[in-house]
């Protein structure tokens, strides 16, 4: 495959005029013809490579990342499916009874992920207050599921979270997203929810998935009409 | 033709030019040396009469008139111009360069200025190399290699000295040994050893005889390489004084160059043996057949210090090696001398073995390249029986000169003007990169009338810490805001709507410009402790230069350097 100058700067990641000086200068593996420069791209991987230079390519081939688009947290609520009446006194019940009820692909371990919900837990309860709460792992883990989804439970009665409020929790959360920057998002968009009394009202005598569903897609849609909200360029974190 | 040879192998290709460049380098040292003697020959006679103290006079002024004014060269010993071409610019030499300094220094040296013919060869050498690799079109860092070809050509042919062509193109001029240096250089040196011979026969230029080296004389030896360091140093200060003092106290070169001549000439009135490259007076100091005493010796030693200083410093065309191996003989002889006279019960090694162990000595010293020394004494007299004393007296006087000449004489003023970049130095790295290579772009630029609240909004959609403030009308740079400066307001919703960026940015924050200096933005990056400086071409900015953007520039640079 042959490239061109501004196809190699791409693939090693520097300027041009930096291609040009080792062109010059004789650094890098280059063919003329027609008064033009191109590279082989074997050849400018195997001189890369010998030289331990890092490839642009190498960043595209890693799996492409999940991006929160504007109906993620419905979507994600979706996927992760409304259960009610879910029995448990204690936190360890519930979760386990959320993590039980929660539709993961065959080969998760269940049993890691509940350890995984359990040390959160030891660090700081999750109750965030208000009778809610939104247990999740203490890394995003990509090996529970590439799509992030959140398992909504109502319980069938009050558990004692050790919330920050000491109000018993009749609603939990589960989310589990595959990076920091999508649990970031979720649980910006969700506790913006959260904070509307009307919506409260509503969760705590919703009753239905669809009317769930329904009333989220709506609070989304609200959020996306207030653009700026919300940090959700890409590149809003990390970075200098 | 061009198209099939550049279908080889980049290491063949090296090695073919590099035998080419020998042939030429060979040629080149043939005919200087050739036309040396010829002119010689000729002035021969005149020498003896009244006149002749104007000889050096005369052929330095006119060296430097043929040099400034007809082929528009700089005057020097050339060395130095060569290494600035390897590390500045990519080796390129102009192709003028491979035959004025060959005139400029017959006219010089022939009309008994003290000086050698080895750098301006070298320069011929170096500049005929250079001239072949661009014309087959290769890219700097072959350059390099073939300019250091041209140069052990030119040095192995003058001297019939293979190997001490090698090391001297490797140690003083290129700074570096690679297997890809080497390899041409190597075979260059042979060829044009090879083409010397070819022409003038296979002389070695000071052939000895058999010494009988005792314990005693490797003890003494050590003290003779105190005595040539301190030659050397004498000889590598004086030239400074007088290069300098000549520069400001002379406008004309060729005045200057003209008074130094005079000045030769008349030492040469008392002391005839510092005219010219000075061959015949070793050869005699070898063979065992210089018969002066102690104190003639001495003062040859300083005459011919002075007077080398005056034909180089004043801006004559030759070389330091020739006087360097002068001075070194008749050290070692006066060395020698003081031993009979202090101990005349041992029985020394003899005049010769001490004299080639003084030219090691200096040699070493002032170039700071003991090995081209040990190799160049070791090849020209043909004695191997030597080596040990040769070795211990060229690191020991290398050792002790560079105590107080820590550079040579050919990178002192490279060094001084910063401009002796050796590869794989910070230096070099710094030099190679370019502003425009470094400069970030993806900047988002605020306006003076903006108020905080929009300040905010923009930082929550950048991942940037810095952001330049312009002009909105006039589009001039006025200053920047940083996060930390800001920071502690960011979070005061009450400010959002009263405070202007105006009053937040920084006016006095350094900038700095495409035109700069790697090397001096790094030290504004010291002196302000900031980690990005804006980049402003005629008040307007362009982008910003920040150290971890330098850092991974470097990085890479560093890492296309490495040879494998």
């Amino acid at each position: 495959m042959i490239l061109n100058l501004e196809e190699a700067a791409k693939l090693l990641a520097v300027p041009e005029v930096t291609i040009r000086r080792w062109i010059r200068q004789g650094k890098i593996p280059v063919r003329e013809g027609r008064g033009q420069y191109f590279f082989v791209k074997k050849e400018l991987e195997k001189w890369a490579r010998t030289h331990n230079i890092f490839l642009h390519r190498d960043l595209e081939n890693t799996p492409s990342q999940y991006e929160p688009d504007e109906n993620a947290l419905h979507e994600a609520m979706r996927r992760g499916g409304v259960f009610f009446n879910v029995e448990g006194k204690e936190v360890d019940e519930v979760l386990r009874n959320a993590v039980s009820l929660c539709p993961l692909p065959p080969q998760v371990d269940r049993e890691f992920l509940m350890e995984m919900l359990l040390q959160r837990e030891k660090l700081a309860s999750t109750g965030i207050g208000k009778g809610v709460a939104i247990p999740h792992p203490r890394y995003p883990l990509a090996e529970f599921s590439n799509e992030p989804l959140i398992t909504t439970c109502f319980l069938h009665s009050p558990v004692d979270f050790h919330a920050v409020d000491g109000i018993p929790v009749f609603v939990i959360f589960l989310m589990l997203s595959p990076t920091t920057k999508a649990h970031l998002f979720f649980l910006s968009r969700l506790s913006f929810c959260l904070r509307d009394q009307t919506f409260m009202s509503f969760l705590k005598q919703c009753s239905a998935q669809e009317e769930l569903l329904q009333k989220i897609a709506e609070m989304e849609d609200e959020i996306s009409g207030e653009k700026g909200f919300l940090p959700a360029s890409p590149g809003a974190f990390g970075g200098p | 033709m061009r198209r099939l040879f550049l279908s080889l192998h980049e290491r063949l290709q090296l090695i073919i030019i590099a035998s080419f460049v020998g042939v030429c380098g060979g040629l080149a040292s043939v005919a200087l040396n050739r036309s040396l003697s010829a002119v010689s020959t000729a002035l021969q006679p005149h020498t003896g009469h009244w006149y002749g103290f104007l000889f050096p006079a005369c052929g330095a002024a006119l060296s430097a008139i043929f040099l400034n004014h007809v082929v528009k060269d700089i005057g020097g010993h050339g060395v130095p111009e060569v290494i600035y071409a390897i590390s500045r610019r990519g080796g390129l030499l102009r192709l003028r360069s491979s035959v004025s300094r060959l005139v400029s220094c017959l006219l010089t040296i022939a009309s008994g200025g003290s000086a050698g013919p080895e750098a301006p060869v070298v320069i011929s050498g170096g500049s005929i190399g250079s001239n072949i690799a661009s014309f087959f079109r290769l890219k700097d860092r072959h350059r390099i290699v073939i300019v250091g070809c041209g140069a052990a050509a030119a040095i192995a042919s003058i001297f019939n000295a293979p190997v001490a062509g090698t090391i001297f193109a490797l140690e003083a001029i290129l700074g570096e040994w690679t297997p890809i240096n080497l390899i041409p250089i190597a075979i260059s040196s042979v060829v044009g050893t090879e083409v010397s011979r070819i022409l003038q026969g296979n002389q070695i230029p000071f052939q000895n005889r058999v010494f009988p080296i005792s314990m005693i004389d490797l003890v003494a030896c050590l003290g003779l390489a105190g005595l040539t360091a301190l030659g050397s140093v004498t000889l590598t200060r004086m030239l400074k004084v007088v290069r300098d003092k000549s520069n400001t106290l002379l406008p004309y070169a060729w005045v200057r160059a003209g008074l130094g001549g005079l000045l030769v000439g008349l030492i040469g009135l008392t002391f005839s043996g510092v005219l010219g490259e000075g061959y015949e007076v070793i050869r005699v100091i070898i063979e065992q057949q210089y018969s002066p005493g102690l104190l003639i010796i001495g003062l040859m030693i300083v005459a011919k210090i002075t007077a080398t200083s005056l034909t180089i410093g004043s801006g004559g065309s030759g070389g330091i090696f020739a006087p360097c191996l002068v001075i070194g003989s008749f050290t070692g002889l006066f060395y020698q001398r003081i031993l009979l006279d202090l101990f005349p019960s041992v029985s020394w090694a003899g005049e010769g073995y001490f004299a080639l162990l003084g030219m090691a000595g200096v040699i070493s010293s002032v170039l700071q390249a003991p090995l081209t020394g040990i190799f160049l004494i070791v090849e020209i007299t043909g004695s191997y029986q030597v080596l040990i004393s040769v070795v211990l007296v060229s690191m020991v006087s290398a050792t002790i000169s560079h105590l107080f000449e820590p550079f040579s004489i050919y990178h002192q003023e490279l060094i001084a003007q910063g401009e002796l970049l050796r590869p794989r130095t910070d230096r070099r790295i710094l030099s190679e990169l370019n502003m425009v290579e470094l400069l970030e772009e993806d900047c988002h630029v605020v306006h003076p009338e903006m108020r905080l609240k929009d300040l905010v909004a923009t930082v929550q959609r950048t991942h940037r810490n810095y952001f330049p403030v312009e002009d909105s009308k006039t589009g001039e740079f006025l200053g920047m805001i940083h996060l930390d400066d800001i920071r502690s307001y960011l979070f005061n919703p009450y400010l959002y709507n009263t405070v202007l960026v105006e009053e937040l940015m920084d006016r006095e924050v350094p900038r700095v410009s495409l035109e700069d200096d790697l090397m001096k933005v790094f030290e504004l990056f010291d002196k302000t402790h900031s980690w990005s400086l804006p980049v402003v071409q005629n008040r307007r900015f362009l982008g910003l230069i920040s150290k971890a953007t330098i850092l991974d520039h470097y990085r890479k640079e560093l890492m296309v350097q490495e040879e494998i």
